[in-house]
Order: structure tokens, then C-alpha cells, then sequence
């Protein structure tokens, strides 16, 4: 009898064993696999390029104000005294710098002190020390998020560099016998069941931490019994598996602990920045014990949603920490009467939304979309949030002004609405500083920088007059007179614009590029060659074809104006052809660095003839289309030309320094007149954009190369006017090899007789 | 049903218990192996460091230029300290500041040989040249280098 009752006894015994060990290897295996992946999706994150400072460079105070503010760094009364601090005083500025940590670069957070002078900065100095520093850099700023569906932010963190405090604090507010149980806290459980009993409702959960877990990862949130078993028999597997620190770092990286609009903010790295713009590793006590209480309910317990709730749930924390004996009653008494001071919500936009989506597409090659949305990478691009700005404001009021001066150009419906895109790059790097691609990302995502092809207009003249430089010189002549030209057996006569330049037979080449003269420069198309024209901008690389036509001269066939904007990089750069370049450096979410892009420049034109054709765009700013620039009292000189295309479809300005080149276009989408100029349209908002930009304004001209001599030469003829009677001898530059050598054909020799006599008058006043 | 095995004599029977699951489901995972969470990747040795010669300094005539200037010689320190990418970025930079140097090209030229990247390295001793191939003394270092770029190469 006793044995058959031991057999019956032992059958389901056994069968039961049998039964978890199969449940418990399964779940071992779902509990591994699971851990072992990527555990979270981690939104790859962007930043822009450093900024930097040095002594004699155009930025003033509230300038660097604004561009630290947006880093972050919080204004005091005083001297800064902790990074991230700074102080704006008369004549000078303070800041203890946050560390810089960049790819292969990482410099420790000091307090400098930046005096300035008249919109310039006049010297930097470390305050601790007083060394003078001829140059300074600050921390890239975060542009943007690539997110996934879920809408997650999250900063990763090694439990290595969470604080003992926030550990203790989340233990405290969460599971205070983690380190005793094994999975589950029946002491714990029981607790919870005396106090909803006696409350009448569920006031308290008994979960542990890994429990929660267990929740979080593998169960629905239903409260069944088959789930809260499960979630128990998985809590000891976890702990069985894992040590009780990597349970921990993942569930402090996993938490939820509020929102930012429509982002999630999970884990308490995230958390920290969120809500105190600290790294985990800087939070004190009390900022420890607020997080750890938001974990029980964030809606509810968030500073940013009831301030006063939260400073209720942070004490309970602290003194339920107190109670553990985890710190002393002075640090209880002082962490208690530490006001909650967060660093205030802002809303987890895009700041240069168009440039986000030209880099997802640059990175294509690299990763998926899907990587860039989990992978946490950090993306270190050649943005400058400044110059973004300066152009999303430029273009953004330069198109208002044109619509309230031309009404017709007004639409009611934001799809159909006056458009305009704008780019700005280093000529000589190739380093994209800001890229706007239309007025309005939420309205249209159409990126008119990138994607659009549009007809260039005069601003593709440059490249004729390029080509015509290894027979011509500035100071040859062109033809201003009509005459009609055959394509595909149609007359075509290119008229001009400009009304000024008629009546006149010949125009020279400098006065037809700085006037956008038509007639001329199909003339001078035609002299050089329209196939040698076409075969002199191959190596421009514009993506479009170019068709050796007459009209190719006045910039008839499409472009994208991100190539033209790089095209014209050569002329700006000293010849040399830049790669466009976005994206610098992409590291892992542990910092490792995964992928570099550097400077990759092309030696396309000889520096002399790059600097000719600026010396020549030159006089388009100060004597030519571009003059209404004069008016914008901006610390020159530039160089630019304007472009507009057929019935007003397109307007152009391209302008650069030595340092900055820009690219303005307004338009119709459906190609609808926008009834303005180039000159009128387009060169507003440049102008706007550069005036907000002084720090990429030096004032340096252009440095004239080698291979470039300047001669007096007489302005009709375009020869040699040394030892003639020119009424109106210039000083034109050439190439060494295409000096003229002849004299001037229209006007006699001087008389060297009657010159000593006029010499000998003029000395003694005798000539008015 | 409550467990607790660090009270063990108030609590021998859960703990008991305790113990007999927790070994049938060690059991159970026996066959797999405990697990780190985090990823794991390498980070390629740095390349040997080598020392940037003494060379003739050239005079900066503006703010910007003697920023620039500045950013080459911190340049010329990382490759001292043979960290020719970190040395990369910040020539790249001083080349935006003043691309008339020819300094700085010429130190480009010597990270990318550092770095055994021929073609670029090339590409920044033929800039170099350009802009400082006029002066005698700079001309035979840019040669110089030239030279063991075209040894590289072959």
C-alpha cells in the first residue's frame, strides 16, 4: 500500500520535474537569445561639427552666447564654477567648458574667458591658469535623432558609471533586498498583500526588479495568474543565468522615465539629461533619489509634470534610503531641502531637418535605416548649427519680403507656396555648413538642394568664360551686337537683360561676365567652341547633361544645385574641386570609432585661372548685376553672380569669400515665374545670410597666385596702353602666358616731348 | 508560497524547495553558458609614431592665418605623437582657415604617408608644392617627401 502510494506520489513527481526542467530549458534559451541581441533600439544620434574660436575672429558676445546656450551651458551671476556655467559680462564672456569628446580628440572641460572688441573677439584665456590660447573649440551640438517606430530615446550606461547613490536610491524606491532574493521576494510580496488588503486596492506591487524585467521584456502587462507565474519562473532563470549587476544595468538602461512629446525617455542615462542635463556619473544625491522616484509612475511623479508631487516622492526615497542606513542623516538633511531644479523641456526636434535626411542617405551605403534607428551611433557631420540658422532665418524672411513686395506670388496652399533652398559650404574643404531645402520640412520634404534639377541660368556663365581663358583674356572684346543663331533648325537671337549695355558694339569680357550680357557671351561660346565649352566642364561633374548648344551659354540646360554650388567651390578654393562633404566621423554607442570621411579635394583649374574668373565675378559684386550688395554695408570683398532663367522661372545667387560660399535659389515648384531677378530675389537672402555670420567673414581678399600679372591696358581696345594716348587706360590681370604684347591699335603714341612738358605743368599746378 | 534562503532555519522548508527548482532549472540551462550583454569590437592598433622634421617656420599675416598656424602645429604634435588621424582633423581644419600656407598640406601629405594612404598623401605634397614649392628650402623637403611617397607606392 505505502508502495504503491510512493508510486503514485513519484509518477507526477517526476513528471512535474521532467515538465520544468523542459519549461526551464526553453526559457533559458528565450531568456539568452534575447539578452545576447541587441537589447534595446537605440536611435543613432547626430551632432554637429565643433566651433571654432580665436583671437581676431568676427563673433560677438551674444553671438557666443546664443551658440553656448544652445550647448546647453546655464547663465549664473557669478563665475562659472561647474562645466557647462557660464557669465556674460561687459565686455567679456566666461564659461567653464564641458569636456570635449570627439573622435580622436578629448579635451577636459576649463573655465575660460573670451574678452571682445568691437564684434570680434579680442583674446581667450584659461581663468585657473591664465595661459592665453590662440585657439579654442567647443563641443559638437546634437542636431537630431534617427528614430524607430517606437519613438525611444535612450543613453546607454555601464553600471560601472552609475553612481552607488542612484543605485541605492532606485534600490530603495524599487527592490531594497535585490542583492538578498533570488528572482522574487516573497517577504516582499507578502508586504504588498497586507497593505492593498487593508487598503481595500492594489496601493503596492510586490515585484522585484527582475521581475519587472521579466515583464518588460518577455510578458504582456494583463495581470493573470499563468502570467505572474511566468514571470517568476523567469525571474529565477534570469537570476540563475546573469549576475545580479548585469540584471541591474539593464534594467537601469531599460526603465521608462517620461516623455518628450511624442519621444519616450527611457533609461537613466536618458533620464539624466532629460531632467538635469547631466551626464549619470554628475548627478547628486538628490537628483538620484527624483529619478529613482519617477520610476513608479512618470506621468505622475515627473518635476516637469507636478514639481510639488515630486519633491514628495524624491523625500520618501530618501529617507526610505536613510532607513536602509545607505546615507548618513546630515545627507539626508541636505538632500531634503535641495530644490528640484530641472533643466526645463525642449521639445526633441530637428534642427536642420533637411541636412538629416541628405545624411540618411549619405550613410545608405553604411547602414540600413533600420541600423541607424537602433544602433546608437554617433554622428559627427560638418553642420554648423549657427549657419544653419543664419539660413533657415534668411530664407525663411527673404521669401516673406519678396511675397508682400509681389502679391501675385502668394499661394494659400502651403504645397503650392513660393519655395527657395539655400546651402552653404567651405569652399576649400568641401565641408557642408548648413543646407535648407525648402521654406517649410513639415510642408514639403522635397529637398531643392539635393534633389531638384533646375535650369541655372546666367549663374552657369562662370563656366563659359572658364573655357574661354586659354584663348581670351579679361580684356578681349565680345561682340554686344544681335544676330540670330540656328538650333535644330530654328533662329534663335539671345537678347539682354540689362538695358545699359545697349548701343554699345563690343562689350570686354570682365564687363559682359559682371553685366550677365547675353549677346556676348553666347559670342564668346561660340568663339571658344561649344564643344571645347562642354568638354572644359566635364570635369566639374554635374550629374546633368550639358549639350554643346549656343544656348548652353546662358545656362539653358538643368543642374542640382548642390553641384553647382560645389562647381563653383573651384573659383572660391583656388581650382581645386572639394568632395561635399557631411559626415565626419560615425562611432559606435561605446565610442568606438566605426568610419571616417576627410578632405578630398581635386586639382581641377591652375590657381591663376581660378583666381581670374573670382577677379572677374568680383565685378559682377561691385560694378555688375550683384552691385545692390553695396547697400548691405558688408565687410567685403565677395564674389558672386546672379542667375534667372526664362520668364522668371529661377533666381539665383551664388557668392563666396575665401572662406564661405553660398547658393541661393527661390522658385516654383511647377516652375511658375517668380517675377524677380536673381539680383532681386535671390541676393536678399544671401546677403541676410552672411551679415549673421560674421565669424566666416574675415575681410581677407582673395590672394592673387602665382601666374597672374596685372598690365594697363587701354579699355576699347584691351591691349597694351603703355606709350599711348588712351582716354581711358585700366588695370586688367592675365594669365603670365596670355599677356597682350601689342599696343593699343585705336589710339596714337604718346609724344614724348609733349609728356615732359604736360609733366613739367602739372608740377608746377599749371594744368587744371 | 514564500522563499527565502538567507533566513534558512526560520525558513528550512522553502528553502529546500527553493533549492530543489532552482537545481532542476540549472539543470536545465546547463547546456548554455553564461552570456555578457554587451557587444563586442575591436579597434584597429594604432600605427607607429614618427617624428615630423624641423622645418622653417612660415610667418602668418592675419588672425585667421595664425589661427591656422596654430592648428598646425597642434597638427604637428599629433603626428609626433603618431595619432595621424586625430592629426588629419585638425590640418582639415586649418586648411579652412587658410588654404595659402601650403603648411598645412604638407603636413596632410605626411599623416596620409603615416597612414599609408599614397593617393591622398600624394594629392597634399602636389598642394603643398604649389603653395610653398617656391621657397628652396621647403622645396627639397617637399621633394623629399615626394620621394617616399613614390617609395610607398612601390
Amino acid at each position: 500500500m505505502l508502495k504503491k502510494s510512493i508510486k503514485w506520489l513519484l509518477i507526477p513527481m517526476v513528471l512535474v520535474s521532467a515538465a520544468v526542467i523542459l519549461y526551464g530549458w526553453y526559457l533559458s534559451g528565450r531568456i539568452e537569445k534575447r539578452f545576447s541581441a541587441r537589447l534595446w533600439r537605440v536611435p543613432s544620434t547626430v551632432y554637429s561639427d565643433t566651433t571654432l574660436l580665436y583671437p581676431g575672429q568676427g563673433f560677438d558676445r551674444k553671438n557666443l552666447a546664443a551658440k553656448l546656450e544652445s550647448l546647453g551651458y546655464r547663465t549664473v551671476a557669478g563665475p562659472p564654477q561647474k562645466q557647462g556655467e557660464m557669465r556674460l559680462a561687459k565686455g567679456y564672456l566666461e564659461a567653464y567648458l564641458n569636456d570635449l569628446k570627439i573622435p580622436a580628440q578629448h579635451r577636459p572641460g576649463n573655465p575660460v574667458r573670451l574678452r571682445f572688441d568691437r564684434g570680434r573677439i579680442k583674446s581667450i584665456e584659461r581663468i585657473d591658469t591664465g595661459e592665453r590660447l590662440p585657439i579654442l573649440e567647443l563641443e559638437p551640438e546634437e542636431i537630431g535623432q534617427f528614430y524607430g517606430p517606437e519613438r525611444e530615446r535612450r543613453q546607454l550606461v555601464s553600471i560601472r558609471q552609475v553612481p552607488p547613490n542612484l543605485v541605492r536610491a532606485t534600490l530603495a524606491a524599487e527592490d531594497s533586498r535585490f542583492y538578498g532574493h533570488h528572482g522574487f521576494d516573497p517577504v516582499g510580496i507578502l508586504r504588498a498583500f497586507y497593505v492593498n488588503l487593508r487598503a481595500g486596492r492594489i496601493r503596492q506591487g510586490g515585484s522585484t526588479i527582475t521581475q519587472q524585467l521579466a515583464k518588460n521584456f518577455f510578458l504582456t502587462p494583463e495581470r493573470t495568474i499563468s502570467r505572474k507565474l511566468n514571470e517568476l519562473v523567469m525571474s529565477v532563470v534570469i537570476e540563475l543565468k546573469y549576475q545580479k549587476d548585469e540584471i541591474l544595468e539593464i534594467y537601469l538602461n531599460d526603465i521608462y522615465l517620461g516623455q518628450n512629446g511624442t519621444v519616450a525617455i527611457d533609461g537613466v542615462g536618458e533620464a539624466c539629461l532629460f531632467y538635469f542635463a547631466k551626464s549619470v556619473k554628475d548627478i547628486s544625491l538628490a537628483e538620484a533619489a527624483t529619478i529613482a522616484g519617477i520610476i513608479r509612475a512618470p506621468g505622475r511623479y515627473s518635476p516637469y509634470i507636478d514639481k510639488e508631487r515630486c519633491r514628495q516622492r524624491r523625500d520618501a526615497v530618501l529617507k526610505a534610503m536613510s532607513a536602509k542606513n545607505w546615507i548618513s542623516d546630515p545627507e539626508l538633511q541636505a538632500a531634503l531641502v535641495q530644490p528640484i531644479e530641472t533643466v526645463g523641456e525642449s521639445a526633441a526636434v530637428k534642427k536642420a531637418p533637411y541636412f538629416m535626411d541628405y545624411l540618411s542617405h549619405q550613410l545608405e551605403s553604411l547602414y540600413s535605416p533600420d541600423d541607424l534607428t537602433r544602433l546608437g551611433l554617433a554622428i559627427y557631420t560638418t553642420l554648423d548649427t549657427r549657419v544653419q540658422y543664419a539660413a533657415e532665418q534668411a530664407l525663411y524672411r527673404g521669401l516673406r519680403r519678396l511675397e508682400s513686395s509681389i502679391a501675385t506670388l502668394k499661394r494659400a496652399d502651403p504645397a503650392q507656396k513660393l519655395q527657395g533652398a539655400v546651402v552653404v559650404i567651405q569652399p576649400k574643404t568641401g565641408f557642408i555648413l548648413a543646407m535648407v531645402g525648402g521654406r517649410d520640412y513639415a510642408a514639403s520634404q522635397y529637398n531643392r538642394i539635393t534633389q531638384s534639377r533646375r535650369q541655372p541660368g546666367s549663374a552657369f556663365k562662370p563656366f563659359i568664360y572658364l573655357a574661354a581663358l586659354d584663348q581670351l583674356t579679361p580684356a578681349s572684346r565680345l561682340s554686344n551686337e544681335p544676330r540670330t543663331y540656328m538650333i535644330g533648325g530654328r533662329p534663335w537671337t539671345p537678347e539682354n537683360a540689362a538695358q545699359e549695355v545697349e548701343g554699345e558694339t563690343s562689350v570686354s569680357m570682365r564687363t559682359a561676365l559682371a553685366t550677365s550680357n547675353n549677346r556676348a557671351t553666347v559670342d564668346l561660346a561660340m568663339k571658344t567652341g561649344l564643344e571645347q565649352v562642354v568638354e572644359k566642364t566635364v570635369p566639374f561633374q554635374f550629374s546633368t547633361p550639358i549639350k554643346p548648344y549656343p544656348s548652353l551659354a546662358l545656362g539653358a540646360f538643368e543642374v542640382v544645385p548642390l553641384e553647382l554650388a560645389r562647381a563653383y567651390c573651384v573659383f572660391a578654393g583656388g581650382g581645386t574641386l572639394p568632395h561635399p562633404l557631411s559626415i565626419k566621423d560615425v562611432t559606435d554607442d561605446h565610442g568606438r570609432l566605426l568610419s571616417q570621411s576627410h578632405l578630398n579635394i581635386e586639382r581641377l583649374i591652375s590657381p591663376a585661372k581660378a583666381y581670374i574668373i573670382t577677379d572677374m565675378l568680383k565685378s559682377v559684386v561691385s560694378e555688375g548685376t550683384a552691385r545692390a550688395l553695396s547697400g548691405w554695408n558688408l565687410p567685403g570683398p565677395f564674389a558672386g553672380k546672379t542667375g534667372t532663367t526664362n520668364n522668371f522661372r529661377d533666381a539665383w545667387f551664388v557668392g563666396y569669400t575665401p572662406d564661405i560660399l553660398a547658393l541661393v535659389w527661390v522658385g516654383f515648384d511647377n516652375g511658375d515665374p517668380v517675377k524677380a531677378s536673381g539680383a532681386k530675389a535671390a541676393l536678399p537672402i544671401w546677403a541676410e545670410l552672411v551679415k549673421t555670420i560674421p565669424q566666416y567673414i574675415s575681410g581677407a581678399d582673395f590672394k592673387m597666385p602665382d601666374g597672374v600679372v596685372a598690365r594697363t591696358v587701354c579699355s576699347e581696345s584691351g591691349l597694351l596702353a603703355a606709350g599711348r594716348t588712351c582716354p581711358l587706360p585700366i588695370k586688367e590681370i592675365f594669365l603670365e602666358d596670355r599677356v597682350p604684347d601689342q599696343p593699343c591699335p585705336l589710339h596714337p603714341a604718346r609724344n614724348a616731348i609733349k609728356d615732359l612738358i604736360d609733366g613739367i605743368k602739372d608740377l608746377f599746378g599749371g594744368r587744371p | 508560497m514564500a522563499l527565502k534562503i538567507s533566513s534558512a532555519a526560520a525558513h528550512r522548508h522553502q528553502g529546500f524547495i527553493f533549492g530543489v527548482v532552482c537545481g532542476l532549472l540549472l539543470f536545465g540551462c546547463m547546456p548554455q553558458t553564461k552570456v555578457s550583454v554587451h557587444d563586442k569590437q575591436t579597434i584597429p592598433a594604432p600605427l607607429p609614431a614618427r617624428k615630423p622634421s624641423e622645418l622653417p617656420t612660415v610667418k602668418p599675416d592675419s588672425a585667421q592665418a595664425q589661427a591656422a598656424e596654430a592648428l598646425v602645429d597642434q597638427g604637428r604634435q599629433l603626428l609626433a605623437q603618431g595619432a595621424p588621424d586625430a592629426a588629419i582633423r585638425v590640418l582639415e581644419r586649418s586648411v579652412a582657415l587658410d588654404s595659402n600656407s601650403g603648411l598645412n598640406y604638407y603636413y596632410l601629405a605626411e599623416a596620409w604617408l603615416m597612414k599609408q594612404n599614397v593617393q591622398q598623401a600624394r594629392e597634399f605634397n602636389r598642394l603643398a608644392d604649389l603653395h610653398l614649392g617656391r621657397d628652396p628650402e621647403w622645396k627639397t623637403r617637399i621633394d623629399r617627401q615626394n620621394d617616399r611617397i613614390s617609395t610607398l607606392g612601390h
